[in-house]
């Protein structure tokens, strides 16, 4: 639960952004804008034209007020409102079916901006099931996400959304259910006396499970699938225990009226983003199911050339997960009922291909299967999600899509200066990334 | 855990801002990032450059546009309102880490053109907040490092500029204090299920609960319940201090901290019997006489009483876990949560916390003015601050009528309108005694 950990998810961004500060705040004064439950920060160019497109910045709790998207996309002559939900800083808290009605302030206050003709959203990481939801209902009615299959739907009040023109995906990520499934290890098991076991068949950083904690580790293939297959088991029988206790409250046979913690051991970072998890991609990044593309893709090379070819993520590992994942601050996910059932719990057989993505609201891969505005997809190269992000592209109902991934960029857009082989190898990954998104919207809008 | 409660301290501050949105006409805010804090800088939008800063910051609550901001700009005033790294997370909150959040905004306005004066406003969780940073600031880090503190500070706290003079308009003794008054301690849980204690059940009739008006308890009942709910803190203390040392020596069940649950006592579920029973002379009125700056503007002197009208929701509220239960850790709870006492009305022992206005104002000779909100909770712990207060230029007033968060407190008007001009009496009030002084 320290705070540092809250930031994780963009860490990068944020860590670019002390760099640029003194740069791009002298080039821009962004005004601080209350929008009701909503905090936003409105960037405009300082010179140049008046621009007429607008981005949307934000994630379900972490702080973009000062995104680095803020600042590059305002230097490239857009508008942008970086914005944070009333959930900021706060997983516990979520209600994730209210999120669309920040957008919904956010939307609404640009669209009012004089010269704006269209918006664009921006969703990055915990931003793209946020923007991926909003763009959804908007284009499909509160229907979408009061659908049968979804554990938790949305209520009435999140009707009349007004679809934006376009959404850009800078590492996308498939939703946090599937992100909690994955991060989740199902070695580690809670007696109801509180007390901590670890089952060793399961356990991801035991060496005799393929763990190496000095670099990369391999686990077997049958070692993932049955991992893989637990992490299901260990989500699944929360569910239906925490389902079983609002039950129970339902008829009043419980300890209090409305809800009560969920408490998750090993089941990663507290807070928005990755670290401290069991998720095996981060101690074995040669898993190819997810670490690369499955078909030839655009990779946007570092030095602006595009070239197209099966893409694998050149991240590099992170053995430190097996101490942060046992400890309390960066390993156990608090969460409640109502925030665990609506933003961090799936229904699946296996934490792979076997994910229900439609159970939840929460779910990028979801969510853009009913979207029909243009849609960029842009993975980063030395992270994660490059599987995913071929997936979130391919189910796209959009007829107007695109997908690239930025050589060896991590999550927040910023060089991988660990995956790099020659000094500076990804030295312009925020460059080239913030130009082809200007590219893309300037031939569109 | 409700989304409302997190705004809770400040709840009725937002609804002022709401109601004075055309100040934003007036001011457009520049977003300032200071590493790990948000701020948003209000200036005023014409008249002379402000040779006077207020920072203006509560420790978890969203300060970016509290009313305060738009209404000292208005008066000429700069303003930097910022949020700290805990924004909206009381869950995570590192107490002590807090007075580097102040230091940040602090150092900032310090170097703005023109500034020369710097007055810290500490409003409810604000008040503890800006009265440690000032503490350590007049007398260093050995402050927030006496052995009779649980959590002591680091030495990371450093050197701290201090500010020119603070105002704690509505300030409270420190959420420690807080969270004991607020800890119903006839409600526990055994084997899932919740027990309870008739004796000292707060919302039964026989002790005096009238769940359609105001509660009457007796001074028996009020002194068996203050003392019950020292000990159920002392208690919880007295476990998760154990913990501690079983996590120290390794034999725990996570190596570096745990989650505490204080159901039954979080600030929209409070148990404070206050709440119920606004008669309480102890927390509702002056013992001696004090300013009260009407609504017509005018100030009498007299013993002073809050017009504040009794809740009727807190029986429900207590048990509900959004509404009533504390998620805390062990370190937000013994750095923030948590004091040693004997009973939660006099038998608190402040200084056992460095999260004390009580406790900090006791070491603050910078000038101090405390303005409580006359429908409000804190006038007698707001005397008690001002009576302690070793400043050489303290004043104290009250300010006829109006709620936390300096707006009107409509429920308490018998007639209407009859509280209206809440929010201009104290800002008026403090422009004017800082214009007087810097």
């Amino acid at each position: 639960m320290r705070f540092r950990t809250i930031l994780a998810a963009s860490a990068g961004a944020l860590a670019l952004l002390c760099a640029y500060t003194a740069a791009s705040f002298a080039q821009s004064h962004p005004e601080y804008v209350p929008l009701g439950r909503v905090q936003a920060a409105l960037y405009k160019p300082d010179s140049g034209q008046t621009p007429h497109v607008a981005f949307l910045v934000a994630h379900r709790t972490a702080n973009n007020l000062n995104n680095i998207a803020c600042t590059e996309l305002a230097k490239r002559g857009f508008m942008a409102l970086c914005f944070n939900t009333r959930f900021i800083n706060n997983e516990a808290q979520v209600r994730w079916e209210e999120t669309p009605l920040d957008v919904k302030a956010a939307v609404e206050f640009v669209r009012k901006q004089p010269g704006i003709t269209k918006v664009v959203l921006l969703g990055h990481s915990g931003g793209s099931p946020l923007m991926s939801l909003y763009e959804a209902i908007a284009e499909n009615g509160v229907a979408y996400c009061q659908k049968p299959e979804r554990i938790v739907k949305c209520a009435d009040n999140v009707g009349g959304l007004t679809p934006v023109d376009g959404i850009v995906f800078p590492d996308a990520h498939p939703g946090n259910p599937v992100q909690a499934l994955r991060d989740l290890n199902p070695s580690v098991v809670m007696g109801d006396d509180g007390k901590i076991t670890v089952i060793p068949q399961l356990d991801p950083f035991s060496t005799a499970n393929g763990f190496n904690p000095n670099g990369t580790s391999h686990y077997s293939k049958e070692f993932i699938t049955r991992y893989y297959a637990a992490q299901s088991k260990a989500m699944n029988d929360r569910l239906a225990k925490v389902l079983a206790a609002q039950e129970q409250i339902k008829k009043g046979e419980y300890r209090y009226s409305d809800d009560d913690i969920v408490v998750v051991p090993g089941g990663g970072n507290p807070g928005a983003g990755a670290g401290g998890d069991g998720k095996l991609i981060a101690m074995d990044p040669d898993i190819a199911e997810l670490m690369q593309t499955v078909q030839p893709r655009k990779l946007l090379k570092n030095d602006g050339t595009i070239v197209t070819q099966i893409v694998k993520s050149v991240a590099v590992a992170d053995p430190e997960n097996a101490r942060t994942n046992r400890r309390f601050d960066t390993g156990t996910k608090v969460f409640t009922f109502r925030s665990f059932l609506s933003a961090n719990a799936t229904r699946s057989t296996n934490a792979m291909d076997g994910i229900e993505e439609c159970s939840s609201n929460n779910s990028t891969v979801c969510a853009v299967q009913s979207i029909h505005v243009p849609v960029l997809v842009a993975a980063m190269g030395g992270y994660h999600f490059v599987r995913d992000q071929e997936i979130i592209y391919d189910k796209s109902a959009s007829a107007d899509k695109d997908y690239v991934v930025i050589e060896g960029a991590l999550h927040g857009y910023t060089p991988c200066k660990a995956c790099e082989k020659t000094p500076g190898q990804y030295a312009n990954t925020v460059k080239n990334l913030f130009d082809y998104m200007a590219a893309w919207t300037n031939k569109r809008f | 855990m409700k989304i409302s409660r997190y705004l809770g301290a400040c709840a009725l501050t937002l609804a002022g801002l709401l109601a004075a949105s055309p100040l934003l006409a007036q001011s457009h805010p520049e977003y300032v990032p200071l590493g790990r804090i948000q701020a948003a800088l209000y200036k005023p939008d014409s008249g002379p450059a402000p040779h006077i800063a207020f920072l203006v910051a509560h420790r978890t609550a969203n300060n970016l546009s509290t009313n305060a901001c738009p209404e000292l700009s208005k008066r000429g005033f700069m303003v930097l309102c910022f949020n700290t790294r805990f924004i909206n997370n009381e869950t995570i909150v590192d107490w002590e880490q807090t007075p580097l959040d102040v230091k940040a905004a602090m150092d900032f306005v310090r170097k703005q053109p023109g500034i020369t004066k710097v007055v810290l406003l500490g409003h409810s969780g604000g008040s503890p907040l800006m009265s440690l940073y000032q503490a350590i600031a007049e007398n260093g880090a050995g402050f927030c490092q006496k052995p009779e503190r649980m959590v002591k500070c680091a030495n990371n706290i450093g050197t701290l500029t201090p500010a020119d003079g603070l105002v704690f308009p509505d300030a409270h003794p420190g959420n420690p204090a807080q969270a004991l008054r607020g800890i119903n301690p006839s409600l526990s849980i055994a084997n899932g299920k919740v027990a309870v204690d008739p004796s000292l059940d707060p919302f039964d009739p026989k002790n005096g609960y009238n769940p359609e008006g105001a509660s009457h308890y007796s001074k028996d009942f009020q002194t068996r319940y203050y003392a019950a709910q020292s000990k159920v803190m002392n208690e919880q203390m007295t476990k998760v201090l154990a913990a501690k040392e079983r996590m120290s020596k390794g034999d725990y069940t996570f190596p570096d901290n745990d989650i505490v649950l204080v159901p039954f006592s979080d600030q929209d579920g409070s148990a404070g019997l206050m709440l119920m029973d606004p008669s309480i002379p102890e927390f509702m009125s002056t013992k001696a006489p004090r300013k009260l700056l009407k609504n017509d503007g005018s100030v009498v002197t007299e013993i002073v009483h809050s017009v504040a009208v009794p809740e009727l929701g807190q029986a429900k509220a207590n048990r509900e876990f959004n509404a009533g239960v504390k998620v805390l850790t062990f370190t937000s709870y013994l750095s923030a949560n948590a004091t040693r006492s004997t009973n939660s009305l006099s038998g608190i022992e402040h200084c056992s916390t460095n999260i004390s206005t009580i406790c900090n104002i006791q070491s603050i000779k910078a000038p101090t003015m405390v303005a409580a909100m006359g429908g409000w909770r804190f006038i007698g712990d707001q005397e008690q601050m001002y009576e302690l207060s070793p400043a050489a230029d303290k004043d104290f007033v009250v300010i006829e009528g109006a709620v936390h968060g300096y707006t009107p407190c409509t429920k308490c008007e018998k007639t209407p309108g009859q509280y209206s001009n809440t929010v201009k009496n104290l800002f008026d009030y403090i422009a004017a005694w800082a214009n007087k002084r810097f």
